[in-house]
């Protein structure tokens, strides 16, 4: 995502044009940044229903607080933050028991990914198939990647799909690097070798 | 060249980032178990990103915009100011000419004077009603989201 909007509008021209009171900006920037509050929304909360009702409030807030933004990150990082600590405010008020499978290994060891290469190394296995994604296995990749525990689906979307950089998404989520790293590491490990036993299993 | 395959982590980096590293280069150039591990990560990768995003089902930009607060117009002062500038001008007017004015209008019939009065009364009617119903519109919702927060 550029810091450019479709209409060559920079953040900062936006936000000025919303705070002199145009609602059209302001319908623009909902336009221009809905699809980052929808992958939160759709990976952190099941509801349909409560997902509405969440995107709704975290318009209304950024609408609220908007003059104290700084710029100090894009706009459309800003919202995803505001976007993923309402949903995880809205989870944890639920009680649900998502918040605990968001929140695992918080803490990781910072000399993770040292640990991870030498675990990997143990447990190195050879690809048995070349994967090539048709339309089905499109499908069978959506399957999978809802398959994953929450969080490690919602990083996978961010990083890969979202196409965002570790610090944006160290930005919205407020999980420090190495976690966020490991989590992607495994996420991508897990989706491969999940991937290639589907493969498997449909050619018996 | 390296003699032992490419850890998990390397072949991750290599299919997204490539590598300066000559020794992992030719390794990976020469071996086919590493060469598969990762082409199928950037296939993997490439499917992710041209995977079906989600998208609400509902316009949010309209459910958002009907619940803002009223935003204050940039010249809310410029009716005020017109309504004033007329005030004083009438006033001006009957100050000045007001005895014409009374002789012109005895020329006029009644029914005249009702032709043009009773539009003109009615149309600033509806003109205050409008202007309540919507300020009460917009009170309510600033209440309802003081409420919400
Ligand atoms: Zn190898």
């Amino acid at each position: 995502m550029s810091n450019q909007n479709a209409y060559s509008l920079t953040d900062q021209q936006l936000v000025s044009q919303i705070l002199a009171g145009d609602t059209k900006a302001y319908a623009l920037l909902i336009k221009n940044t809905q699809g980052l509050v929808a992958q939160l929304t759709f990976k952190m909360i099941a509801s349909p229903g409560d997902r509405k009702d969440l995107a709704q409030d975290v318009y209304l807030k950024v609408y609220k607080n908007l003059k104290s933004f700084k710029f100090q990150s894009k706009l459309s990082t800003w919202i995803g933050q505001i976007t993923y600590n309402t949903c995880l405010h809205y989870l944890e008020k639920k009680k649900l028991v998502l918040l605990d499978a968001f929140l695992e290994n918080d803490n990781e060891d910072p000399d993770v990914l040292e640990s991870l290469q030498i675990k990997s190394q143990d447990v190195y296995q050879n690809d048995t198939e070349k994967l090539v994604f048709s339309r089905e296995s499109a499908e069978i990749l959506k399957m999978e990647i809802e398959r994953l525990p929450p969080m490690q689906k919602l990083l996978i979307t961010l990083y890969h799909q979202e196409e965002l950089s570790y610090q944006e998404i160290v930005d919205i989520t407020g999980l420090p690097e190495g976690t966020i790293k490991s989590h992607l590491f495994r996420a991508r490990k897990t989706l491969k070798t999940n991937i290639l036993t589907n493969y498997k299993r449909e050619d018996l | 060249m390296k003699l032992t395959h490419l850890s998990e982590q390397e072949i991750q980096r290599f299919a997204e980032l490539g590598s300066n590293n000559t020794e992992l280069n030719s390794h990976v150039a020469e071996c086919q178990d590493c060469q598969l591990s990762v082409e199928n990560y950037q296939s993997m990768f490439k499917a992710i990103e041209e995977a079906e995003v989600p998208i609400f089902d509902f316009d949010l930009a309209d459910l958002v915009l009907a619940q803002l607060p009223l935003a204050k117009p940039q010249y809310a002062w410029l009716p005020a100011l017109a309504a004033s500038l007329s005030v004083i001008f009438s006033a001006a007017l009957v100050f000045y000419y007001g005895s014409s004015i009374l002789e012109i209008s005895r020329g006029i019939s009644p029914i005249w004077i009702l032709i043009i009065v009773c539009p003109a009364v009615i149309i600033t009617a509806l003109q205050f009603f409008s202007v309540y119903q919507d300020y009460s519109k917009k009170f309510s919702i600033l209440n309802e989201h003081n409420l919400a927060t």
